[in-house]
């Protein structure tokens, strides 16, 4: 990581705290409904397909495949420097969750969609840790 | 939504736009009044009619100010939709539900675009993390995009994925954008109206690969309106009335961009297949002029393939030549340049084009005879189709 941390953090809020303090423990957590069994994100403590409240804190595999994949040649956000990826990663557990990531340790000219991906966590802060996803190994 | 094609049914009897521009020196409200004014006036009416109001969020004025600005005697009706990214289709729905329910009379339908001063190339918004110290802190949907720097787009993945499943090349989006520019140079008011070539299309600098400049829409300073009042008023009026028959908005499975299910298409699918529901025994051969939403090049190949111009992921062999272009061969398409070259006017551009080319009041861009209009709007996860017609 850079000496310096520019990027922006995220705020966890009590339905997506479980996700960063997963993976401040180096672990993809995704809320899954324990009745039947679906995987949702952005996180919500009912399950939009059942409408239990049994839902709990799943880890997943963090395997993934690039679903999307665009280039930013003018940036979003500071800290970053054009061009970089932004890719949407489709969860191998459940496709419709779909987590973006920069795709890293990877040449920008390499990444192409349909990729299989694993996820790496980066320890931007002493408190935040932000997932990515690199080329699976 | 469909209206019978009774006395009840709901027409556009005005048309009326600010000036387009980059920078008008002017505030929203003085901008959006302009439109309006020139909306009634066209109509020929005075403030004493009107009363309702609809416009919507990303308009950046509110009906209260409108109404006030203008000092109309009594509002009976504000429409006001407050979900994000919703363009004027909405607005003209609600507008036309209102009519025939009776809560107004006359109302007027205001969308356009402020562009914020100092915003970046988006245009759409100001830079959120500008004058921060240290790294911004994101909340709500945000912290999920902004880590990543992906906060600003979103349509370039519905691009990216429709070109991968489709093997689509770039041409196919290059010809929307060449397009919108021809038909633009037929307009005064665009504020694009340079002659743009495949060539200059492929060799743009990116935005944000697969969108290079010229897949992005134009941001301005600019506002159209329309007047809409019920078809018995409506043939006491100046101008030949343009039905409303059928509306239908329509969204999909998902309502979150990043998390729709299939970014191959948008919920413009839903939409149009919806709106031809409500009008059997109409086909494309019906069809005299079109408007397809091109805030981004993907989203007017997304509602052409919806329409059903052809099939899904064939517009890299349908969009070729002339086609959709005025003179050339097919339905022409946004004949006003669309917002790629006319400007950013949040999809009024296109209803207020639309009914101009029903009026007949498009000058060398008019496209002879027409009648019958199609309307597809918005991207993603918001999407309105709409059935236009002149009142006989």
């Amino acid at each position: 990581m850079t000496e310096e941390y520019k990027r922006p953090i995220p705020i966890p809020d009590p339905a997506s705290q479980a996700y960063w303090e997963g993976a401040k423990r180096h672990e993809l957590t995704i809320k899954h409904c324990n009745d039947c069994g679906y995987y949702n994100h952005y996180p919500k403590t009912r399950c939009p397909k059942c409408w239990s409240t049994n839902v709990g804190d799943a880890v997943v595999s963090g395997n993934g495949t690039i679903y999307t994949l665009t280039i930013h040649h003018v940036p979003s956000a500071p800290g970053f420097e054009t061009p970089y990826p932004v890719a949407l990663v489709s969860l191998e557990e459940q496709e419709d969750i779909h987590i973006m990531a920069n795709i890293v340790e990877c040449p920008i000219e390499d990444i192409k969609i349909g990729m299989p991906v694993e996820v790496v966590f980066h320890d931007v802060t002493p408190e935040m840790t932000i997932p990515q996803f690199r080329p699976k190994r | 939504m469909k209206l019978d094609q009774g006395k009840n049914n709901a027409c556009i009897v005005g048309v009326g736009r600010s000036t387009i521009s980059r920078d008008s020196g002017k505030t929203a409200v003085d901008l959006v009044v302009d439109a309006c004014v020139n909306a009634i006036r066209h109509a020929g009416l005075t403030g004493d009619n009107i009363d309702g109001i609809a416009t919507n969020q990303m308009s950046g004025v509110n009906g209260y100010q409108i109404a006030d600005a203008l000092r109309f005697p009594t509002v009976n009706w504000f429409g006001q939709m407050e979900l994000p990214q919703v363009t004027a289709a909405w607005s003209l729905m609600e507008a036309a539900m209102a009519i025939e329910y009776g809560a107004c009379d006359y109302a007027v339908v205001v969308m356009g675009l402020m562009k914020p001063k100092g915003s970046g190339s988006s245009g759409s918004r100001r830079d959120p993390f500008a004058g921060s110290s240290g790294p911004p802190k994101v909340g709500g949907d945000a912290q999920w995009m902004a880590p990543y720097g992906g906060s600003g787009f979103v349509f370039n993945h519905f691009m990216s994925r429709y070109m991968h499943v489709y093997n689509a090349p770039r041409e196919t989006f290059g010809h929307i954008a060449v397009t919108a520019r021809k038909h633009a140079m037929l307009n005064e008011r665009a504020i694009a109206r340079a002659p743009l070539t495949m060539e200059d299309y492929l060799n743009a600098r990116w935005i944000s690969d697969p969108f290079c400049l010229y897949d992005c829409d134009y941001p301005v300073d600019g506002y159209a309106a329309v007047v809409v009042t019920r078809a018995d008023r409506a043939r006491h009026l100046p101008n030949k009335a343009v039905q409303l028959v059928a509306g239908a908005q329509n969204t999909g499975p998902r309502t979150d961009m990043l998390q729709w299910d299939d970014h191959s298409n948008m919920g413009s699918k839903y939409a149009a297949k919806k709106l031809w529901t409500l009008i059997p025994g109409t086909t494309l051969k019906d069809i005299d002029v079109v408007m397809c939403y091109d805030g981004f090049t993907i989203l007017t190949v997304n509602w052409i393939e919806s329409f059903g111009f052809c099939g899904f992921g064939e517009a890299k062999d349908f969009l070729k030549g002339d086609m959709m272009q005025l003179g050339g061969s097919g339905i022409p398409m946004n004949t006003h340049g669309g917002m790629l070259s006319e400007g950013r006017v949040h999809g009024m551009g296109y209803i207020a084009e639309a009914a101009d080319q029903l009026m007949g009041n498009c000058g060398e861009r008019q496209v002879q005879n027409a009648t019958r209009a199609l309307v597809g709007q918005g991207g993603s996860v918001q999407n309105a189709a709409l059935f236009l017609q002149t009142l006989d």
